[in-house]
């Protein structure tokens, strides 16, 4: 079952692990659409916009940092190929989303997933009003 | 794609970085939003041109390329292969190419001028951020007056660029290759193609490719 924090890896022996975080699902659970994140440790050309150290989470066993810039908006059925870990704790989806609205002001997210998540909170906030 | 004599110093990276799969539906949004740039008239070297320009640049500033494509150098600069082949695969007459891009752009072979089919649309235009589109707004100012001799000039002295010798057509340009002509440390670099080869196999495993 996929929700908002299923961290999920590709298994591959060629590369280290990276882990994807599903940040935003359709809040009206009707589209199987999962707006997706990753993490990663290169020290080379980091974005500093949201940085994780060793601990921070289950998952985190090194200094890392999300690549907002490759934010997807990727099916469920699509995620299928990877292995679901767990789910990140309510102070990392915090912190990543916190991340994800300064990349959308420094213009970092595809319209894609960009479109998709101001849909969803439109679709939220009109639901709420017509409740 | 691997240069000879390098062999010894080429990793397991180096291999999957030359055999990348192509984002092509990416290159066909950084082209259209090219293409609207230049009032749907975008000359065909130009526009070869900038498509490298840009994704080179994409690549040294965020440490992936745009496209994933292969790169050569040709007497007149370096290209993106996979987005030369399918420029010209917008010929009238053109089926010889691997690519048929034909449904976006029409290329006018006796002009040279690349123009969209349909000029009111940007094609795969969700592909895009913000960021992408000032990059591109500001690599098409900076050379939308250069003509085809200064044009060469500029993609003659790109650091990476290599002179063609006697008889030679191409030669390929690798992204380790790229990124030691500007700058970054052997180690750098062994990270940053392990970057590129892993988003490119998540993309092709998760059905973005």
């Amino acid at each position: 079952m996929i929700q908002e924090g299923s961290v999920f890896v590709l298994r591959s022996s060629e590369h280290l692990p990276h882990y994807h975080i599903v940040i935003f699902r359709d809040p009206l659970n009707r589209e199987s659409a999962n707006i997706v994140l990753y993490l990663t440790s290169t020290e080379t050309k980091p974005d500093r916009t949201c940085e994780f150290n060793r601990g921070d989470d289950f998952f985190i066993s090194k200094y890392s940092w999300v690549k907002y810039r490759n934010c997807k908006v990727i099916f469920d059925i699509d995620l299928e190929p990877l292995e679901c870990i767990g789910v990140a704790s309510d102070k990392t989806m915090r912190k990543i989303k916190t991340g994800f609205d300064h990349a959308l002001q420094q213009g970092k997210i595809v319209d894609d997933a960009k479109d998709l998540f101001f849909k969803w909170k439109d679709d939220l906030l009109y639901s709420k009003m017509n409740d | 794609m691997i240069e000879k004599g390098n062999a010894k110093a080429l990793s397991k990276s180096d291999a999957y970085c030359s055999n990348l799969t192509f984002n092509e539906e990416k290159a066909i949004s950084v082209l259209s939003y090219l293409c609207a740039l230049a009032h749907n008239k975008l000359n065909h070297y130009k526009a070869a041109k900038l498509m490298y320009l840009y994704d080179r640049e994409v690549l040294l500033e965020t440490g992936e390329p745009a496209f994933f494509g292969q790169h050569f150098s040709l007497p007149a600069g370096p290209i993106v292969s996979e987005v030369n082949n399918a420029i010209k695969s917008c010929l009238k007459d053109e089926l010889d190419t691997y690519f048929d891009w034909k449904r976006y752009f029409k290329l006018n072979e006796q002009n040279h001028q690349l123009s969209q089919t349909n000029s009111e649309e940007l094609y795969y235009s969700g592909l895009l951020s913000d960021e992408d589109r000032l990059r591109l707004t500001n690599l098409y100012n900076k050379y939308k007056s250069h003509d085809f001799g200064a044009m060469r000039e500029v993609m003659h002295a790109l650091p990476e660029h290599i002179e063609l010798t006697g008889d030679e057509r191409r030669k390929p340009l690798s992204y380790r290759h790229i990124l030691e002509k500007n700058g970054f440390t052997p180690e750098q670099i062994e990270e940053l193609l392990s970057e590129i080869a892993y988003e490119n196999l998540f993309c092709i495993v998760t059905n973005q490719l």
